[in-house]
């Protein structure tokens, strides 16, 4: 069978879109089928969606598969009679965080008029969606999201392989965060709480890849709040080193719509997560799991959360096999 | 610096663009750049959705990039500040091959077709840089659509390629279709007079182009001397075929570039065989020298055939000849790389 991935990239943050890519076409290879996959561009600005959801849309590759596998917004904009859809998120910006700090607000915030786009760029997605065979999704908080666009979707189970890493240059003990630094993952939040934190926990913020412009301004607040001491910046991924050494790990993200690799290995290890209880579907893991401090997305709750967490927890191995069990079992299905 | 290179892809083929962007993409991370490759999928039709395709071409988006490398057309009209074509080739069948049994038949409606395709080819002045693979790339910008462009030769990873033993068999690797002219190779083992062989090795997408092939095989009995493997070749094989043979072939139509295969039989210091009429390769081939130029006729070809197999040591003198011209040229990445990002 010919089966082509496509996935979508957008600037700074598509690690799991993309090692899903990669997980996907090695296995139906593994499977003796016909892969191929291939990325397209999105940039994520409200007023060039539209534009950008066209241009897949023209982009034709009905006569060359038989399956068609998308992975992130807006791959599943491209045309197959055979369409599987995979998203971890669905631009929270555009949609759950339209209008508020957390997602696309302008400026000189033309309610009408970008009343409008909404509208127009929902029934875009709708239809898009509504294609598809099916689509399946990180997180119930994401399935949740995607019934106001009266779609169906199925969750699926995916956590990228997290590098082992080198010995790693992270202070041990640190409480480690990664973020794409994009406003909702209230890294300010974080550096407020640890202001405000007596035991002098080190703190360290790992950036795969971000806006320089946000680097800029995170550096500017570390500097302002006098955190250099504790707070480090290091701009790459978490590996399994760093996960190691850790005392725990941290996520403020507001309404996510999967879970973060690096919470899931964690997790997978023991080590203790602080989570917000706005967190979507962080929020969800907690209940699930001892290791799981859930907190009100306020400086004085964080702050107290963090100086709970117990310097070097107990942790056991983690094997991203145990944590992607399922995957095959469900692509195999999509092939019957 | 962020670099995205936006190719074209035709599903589940891989040929020497493929190869030459990925090992770009590798050259410019070991030079500490974040680099993308992004693809865009060709349609098998000419009409409104290569339209279509050349209209999101200039829709897609790479604002957080500070630099575009696009190689085909139409990938080469996406929209960038600092937008870089180094163009592998145009829409051929447009242009030279317009009206041709490789292109397309002149028609009201196919007109229509080749000047937007053509009009689409005129915001490539809006390049940073306009760089081509080859002389014949540059020579037909410039006849077709008056624009002026620079020859930046391109190479592949050959650090794998070398000399091994003079064999008995001429190899021919590549996508097997009918502009790669394999028939005329196969078709000229009926004049040849000697014992070589020829091995042909690629994957044929067009069916009646590989029954042509094997039914030509069958007709004149030429199983012992022709391997004609209709499947995609591991790098190892590869490696093992061209360091061995006596020499390699390459008899593609109007090729863009001197051709991947020319250049890996060059590094493995094996002459090569080509035609008048196959473009960039002879850019590369001197005649009697380091290869041989041949009439694309069965009967030309097979008499460079015999030439090679009956005097082996010449055969070996030339290969050497074509190595030893490969790394005179000294096409190096850090200039390839210093002149893109210039």
């Amino acid at each position: 069978m010919k089966i082509l991935i496509a996935g979508a990239l957008a600037p700074y943050s598509n690690r799991q879109e993309k090692a899903l890519c990669e997980a996907v076409e090695q296995h139906y290879r593994s499977q003796q089928h016909t892969t191929d996959l291939f990325y397209l561009p999105w940039e994520p600005d409200f007023y060039g969606a539209h534009e950008q959801i066209l241009a897949y849309r023209l982009l034709t590759v009905y006569n060359e598969c038989d399956i068609l596998i998308t992975v992130g917004y807006p791959a599943f904009a491209l045309q197959h009679p055979r369409k599987y859809a995979f998203l971890f998120d669905f631009f929270p910006a555009f949609h759950t965080q339209y209008g508020t700090d957390y997602g696309f607000k302008d400026q000189f915030f033309r309610v009408d008029q970008d009343q409008k786009m909404v509208k127009n760029l929902h029934q875009a997605e709708k239809v898009c969606l509504g294609e598809a065979r099916k689509v399946f999704v990180a997180s119930s908080t994401l399935q949740e999201n995607l019934q106001s666009l009266a779609c169906q979707a199925e969750r699926f189970s995916f956590t990228p392989t997290l590098a082992k890493g080198e010995p790693s240059q992270v202070e041990k003990g640190s409480i480690l965060v990664e973020s794409y630094l994009e406003p909702l993952d209230r890294i300010d939040l974080l550096l407020q709480a640890a202001a405000l934190m007596k035991d002098k926990h080190p703190i360290a913020i790992m950036i795969p890849a971000s806006d320089p412009q946000y680097q800029n301004a995170l550096y500017e607040r570390i500097a302002r709040l006098q955190l250099q001491k504790r707070v480090s910046v290091y701009e790459r991924a978490v590996t399994l080193t760093d996960l190691q050494d850790c005392s725990g790990a941290l996520s403020l993200r507001r309404f996510s719509e999967y879970v973060p690799a690096y919470v899931s290995y964690a997790l997978a290890m023991g080590i203790h997560c602080v989570v917000p209880k706005d967190g979507g579907a962080l929020c969800s893991l907690d209940g699930q799991s001892e290791n799981i401090f859930g907190v009100s997305a306020e400086e004085q709750s964080i702050a107290k959360s963090l100086q709970r967490l117990p310097l070097y927890s107990t942790k056991r191995k983690a094997s991203a096999d145990s944590l992607n069990a399922d995957l095959p079992k469900l692509l195999e299905g999509l092939v019957k | 610096m962020r670099i995205a290179l936006v190719n074209m892809i035709s599903p589940f083929i891989r040929g020497g663009a493929e190869i030459l962007v990925d090992d770009l993409m590798h050259q410019l991370q070991l030079r500490g750049h974040t680099v993308e490759l992004y693809r865009l999928p060709s349609p098998n039709d000419f009409g409104l959705l290569m339209a279509r395709l050349i209209e999101a071409s200039k829709m897609l988006r790479f604002d957080h990039y500070d630099r575009v490398i696009c190689f085909k057309f139409p990938a080469y009209c996406v929209i960038h500040r600092n937008r870089v074509v180094w163009m592998f080739h145009q829409f051929r069948q447009a242009y030279e091959l317009w009206n041709t049994e490789f292109g397309i038949e002149a028609n009201p409606q196919n007109e229509i077709m080749r000047n937007i395709v053509m009009h689409a080819d005129t915001a490539l002045v809006d390049s940073r840089q306009l760089f081509t693979i080859a002389h014949e790339v540059t020579n037909r910008l410039k006849k077709f659509n008056n624009i002026d462009s620079t020859v930046l030769p391109h190479l592949g990873n050959m650090e794998k390629f070398g000399p091994g033993k003079t064999g008995s068999y001429l190899f021919f690797p590549s996508r097997i279709s009918s502009i790669k002219r394999q028939h005329l190779a196969v078709e000229a083992m009926h004049y040849v007079k000697s014992d070589v062989k020829l091995v042909v090795a690629g994957v044929c997408e067009v069916s009646a182009y590989d029954l042509q092939i094997r039914s030509f095989i069958k007709k004149h009995h030429l199983e012992e001397h022709v391997q004609y493997e209709n499947r995609w070749i591991s790098d190892e094989e590869m490696y093992q075929w061209m360091s061995n043979c006596l020499g390699s072939m390459y008899l593609a139509y109007k090729e863009d570039s001197c051709g991947l295969v020319s250049m890996e039989a060059f590094y493995s210091a094996k002459p090569v065989i080509t035609c008048i009429d196959s473009g960039g390769t002879i850019e590369l081939i001197e005649d009697q020298k380091t290869g041989f130029i041949c009439e694309p006729t069965p009967q030309s070809i097979a008499k460079a055939m015999d030439q090679l197999y009956m005097d082996k040591q010449a055969a070996a003198k030339m290969g050497q000849a074509a190595r030893d011209e490969i790394i005179r040229r000294d096409i190096t990445w850090d200039n390839t790389i210093r002149r893109l990002l210039a």
